[in-house]
């Protein structure tokens, strides 16, 4: 059977680490054995150490962006996990500045068969308006969507039904053959939509 | 393919030691203390528009104390794993972002190591974390 692997993308602070720890409980429960592939920009991964801390076999790659400088590390860490742990699932977390496509081309080098499932990006809907502004960093974030396969709009307990439905819609109008879904990871809503949309 | 913009990454790591015991309501707010004060330092340096990301992880021997912040004007998420009072204990901080100098960001960190921590009696050392490493900073540039 052919190697998962699931990109969890989206912009700083989206939610992309809690949303994985939530994933990967989700999965653990369905008997599925889960490793996870972390990249942070500095030397020091925060990120790997929460991932470990949960008890979760975690790879770092750090110093770089896996969606240009470090494609190559990409796909030598999914060999490297494929022949260490031969998981189930790998559950990878790009740094909040990358380009999906661009790691998913980095996936697909690997020379390990793999299964590449749709392309998660999360949205902060608590940072709507300040994400989506093209005169500050806008245009990485609809980068970030138009790339998406499925949109997760998180943090949905933070806010009201209309500022849900108004942000869907631009959503829709930034990728319109994305799906979308409602979740909030922090609060464990709306995983199980994610899970079946993942095909995991 | 490379970014469009230029950011700067900072990682370090420091060992912390406290003369008295932190309890954990103590280490929980000198976490949030600490990520809120670094930020509030940078906006004055950047302004409000930039990008910036801070995380901070701390790991104490039972348990971890994770704070970060997302650009200036969200508040300061904390989630702490610590049941028992902490004397030593490892930070880790990642910092993300733009239009400021690495030195300046250091000095900012530093200043909120040393704001939070002297009032608690906390102490704190850089770990290197590389062996050549001249300094315990690193940093990434993209264009």
């Amino acid at each position: 059977m052919f190697l998962k692997i699931v990109q969890v993308a989206g912009f700083l602070g989206s939610g992309k680490t809690t949303t994985i720890l939530k994933l990967t409980k989700r999965l653990g429960q369905d008997g599925k054995k889960v490793t996870v592939i972390v990249n942070s920009l500095g030397g020091v991964p925060v990120d790997g150490m929460v991932f470990r801390e949960s008890g979760l076999k975690v790879e770092e790659i750090g110093g770089g962006c896996i969606c240009c400088e470090l494609a190559v590390n990409l796909a030598n860490t999914i060999r490297l996990l494929k022949e260490v742990y031969d998981p189930d699932v790998v559950l990878i977390e790009p740094e909040g500045l990358a380009i999906p496509n661009q790691v998913s081309v980095g996936i697909a080098s690997t020379k390990v068969e793999v299964e590449l499932c749709p392309i998660l990006v999360l949205f902060d809907v608590t940072n709507a308006e300040e994400s989506l502004d093209e005169k500050r960093l806008g245009y990485i974030v609809q980068k970030q969507l138009a790339d998406a396969e499925i949109i997760a709009i998180n943090k949905i307990d933070l806010v009201n039904e209309s500022t849900l439905a108004k942000y869907e819609d631009v959503l829709k109008s930034v990728n319109t053959s994305a799906v979308i879904v409602r979740i909030s990871a922090l609060k464990e809503v709306g995983l199980d939509e994610l899970v079946l949309s993942l095909r995991v | 393919m490379k970014h469009k913009f230029k950011y700067l990454s900072f990682g370090a790591l420091f060992r912390l030691f406290f003369e008295q015991q932190l309890d954990t309501v103590s280490s929980e707010r000198m976490m949030t203390e600490l990520v809120r004060n670094m930020a509030s330092d940078f906006e004055r340096n950047m302004g409000s528009g930039g990008l910036l990301r801070i995380k901070a992880f701390l790991k104490c021997p039972a348990g971890y104390i994770k704070a970060d912040v997302t650009g200036v004007k969200k508040g300061v998420f904390v989630e702490s794993t610590v049941k028992e009072r902490v004397k030593r204990a490892e930070l880790a901080i990642n910092i993300v972002t733009q239009e400021i100098e690495k030195e300046e960001v250091e000095a900012i960190a530093l200043r909120a190591m040393e704001k939070i921590l002297t009032p608690l009696n906390g102490r704190f050392s850089p770990v290197k974390t590389h062996k050549n490493a001249a300094e315990p900073w690193s940093r990434v540039f993209h264009v």
